[in-house]
């Protein structure tokens, strides 16, 4: 560990889906553009344990897992992996703009990467500092993005939430310990 | 003096596991997980003591001068969000009087009724063929200190089964009771009759005995 000035480089948005997608290999989504850099927000829930004796203050609190947002504005993208992206993100929608059935699954009780799950693996490269971003299990969220189109470049916006997604919650006992959301591996 | 741990208690995660009759066979018969309750349905143990009042006329008319106790039983509440349907179905099919029993030919699904008056463990032991009580088994993987009720039988109403294209909750409440079966009695003489006890005699030399019935414990499984 060092202290010094923290600068990632040039950072290519990849993209893994489930087998049978269009992404079912690692592939480039996109570049960002100078004003709209990735930016990693992650969310810790954490609840309070209210007692009376404190009153309305918590004296302990426990924690209930985390997720995380990831926003980006693409100016140098896939259209076809952005659609394919999408149609996931709408729990395998047969086609861009068509829906499946409410209540679909984005999981679909299967494993990453397997048949039915339509969580995307969302990959952040990092060559200047080799400290790059893996997200397990990421959908594009709400709004899930903005398109302008006119006679100038579009700067595509998107927004994705990572979720603790887990075949079995129980997991033999351990429920989410040890379940990885993230780590600093890029897919294959 | 004792120091007694007093602190926040956590349960941790809750898997909720039944086993039933031999009857049961390739199903529940074999320790079985029903399911993992949602946030707001955890599990709720609500024993219930029965206590009879023993008046006095110097006591006046409202408060007892001694208690009897009456025995107990227990309710467990719970609504359930990642469940085995199968499970489930079997759990309901005792409830109706008995799932599918080899020894009566009788293969009641869940949604088909037994016979009415039918008892539920005809004084066969736990895990016996045509007993249809179910055990349950709150597990307790943080805390190790899990729930075991050893005769329970599903409840309804409240058994709520929720249909949409939205997760569904199934609420469920479980009656865990004191079964026990027929037990050779001890003590007494031998008569003509059968067993002789403080004057009553037993034809059979069996009786059902209250003292030490299991409601509860926090047995591993």
């Amino acid at each position: 560990m060092a202290r010094d000035y923290q600068i990632n480089g040039e950072v290519m948005v990849q993209v893994k889906g489930k087998v049978g997608s269009a992404i079912a290999a690692l592939t480039n989504l996109g570049l960002t553009d100078r004003d709209g850099i990735v930016t990693i927000t992650p969310n810790f829930i954490h609840e309070g344990i209210p007692v009376d004796a404190w009153g309305d203050a918590s004296p302990e609190e426990q924690f209930f897992l985390a997720g995380v947002n990831v926003s980006m504005t693409l100016v140098h993208f896939d259209q076809d992996v952005i659609e394919e992206c999408i149609k996931l993100s709408q729990a395998g929608a047969a086609a861009i703009g068509t829906l499946p059935r409410a209540g679909a699954r984005m999981g679909g009780g299967a494993v990453r990467f397997a048949a039915g799950n339509n969580y995307i693996g969302l990959n952040l490269t990092s060559p200047v500092q080799s400290k790059p971003w893996r997200f397990y299990f990421a959908r594009l969220t709400n709004p899930p993005f903005t398109w302008p189109i006119g006679t100038r470049r579009s700067h595509v916006s998107l927004n994705w939430e990572v979720v603790p997604y887990t075949v079995d919650p129980w997991n033999a006992g351990a429920g989410a310990l040890g379940t990885v959301y993230f780590d600093r591996t890029l897919d294959t | 003096m004792r120091a007694w741990l007093v602190t926040t208690f956590i349960n941790g995660e809750c898997l909720v596991e039944v086993q039933g009759g031999a009857h049961l066979s390739g199903g529940i018969f074999d320790l079985s997980q029903l399911g993992l309750t949602d946030r707001e349905g955890v599990v709720k143990i609500t024993p219930t003591w029965v206590h009879h009042d023993v008046k006095v006329d110097d006591y006046g008319p409202n408060i007892p001068a001694e208690l009897q106790w009456q025995m107990a039983e227990a309710r467990i509440g719970m609504t359930l969000v990642h469940y085995d349907r199968d499970v489930l179905d079997q759990c309901i099919g005792e409830a109706m009087g008995g799932g599918a029993d080899a020894s009566l030919a009788l293969g009641f699904q869940a949604g088909t009724l037994a016979p009415a008056g039918q008892t539920f463990g005809r004084f066969k032991p736990m895990f016996a063929s045509g007993n249809h009580y179910i055990r349950l088994f709150l597990s307790s993987a943080a805390t190790n200190f899990p729930w075991r009720f050893l005769s329970c039988v599903l409840e309804g109403p409240p058994l709520e089964i929720p249909l949409s294209t939205r997760r569904s909750h199934v609420r469920l409440s479980w009656r865990a009771i004191p079964y026990t079966t027929v037990q050779l009695m001890s003590g007494g003489s031998l008569s003509s009759g059968g067993l002789l006890i403080d004057g009553i005699v037993f034809t059979s030399g069996k009786e059902i005995s209250s003292s030490g019935v299991v409601l509860w414990d926090h047995q591993d499984l």
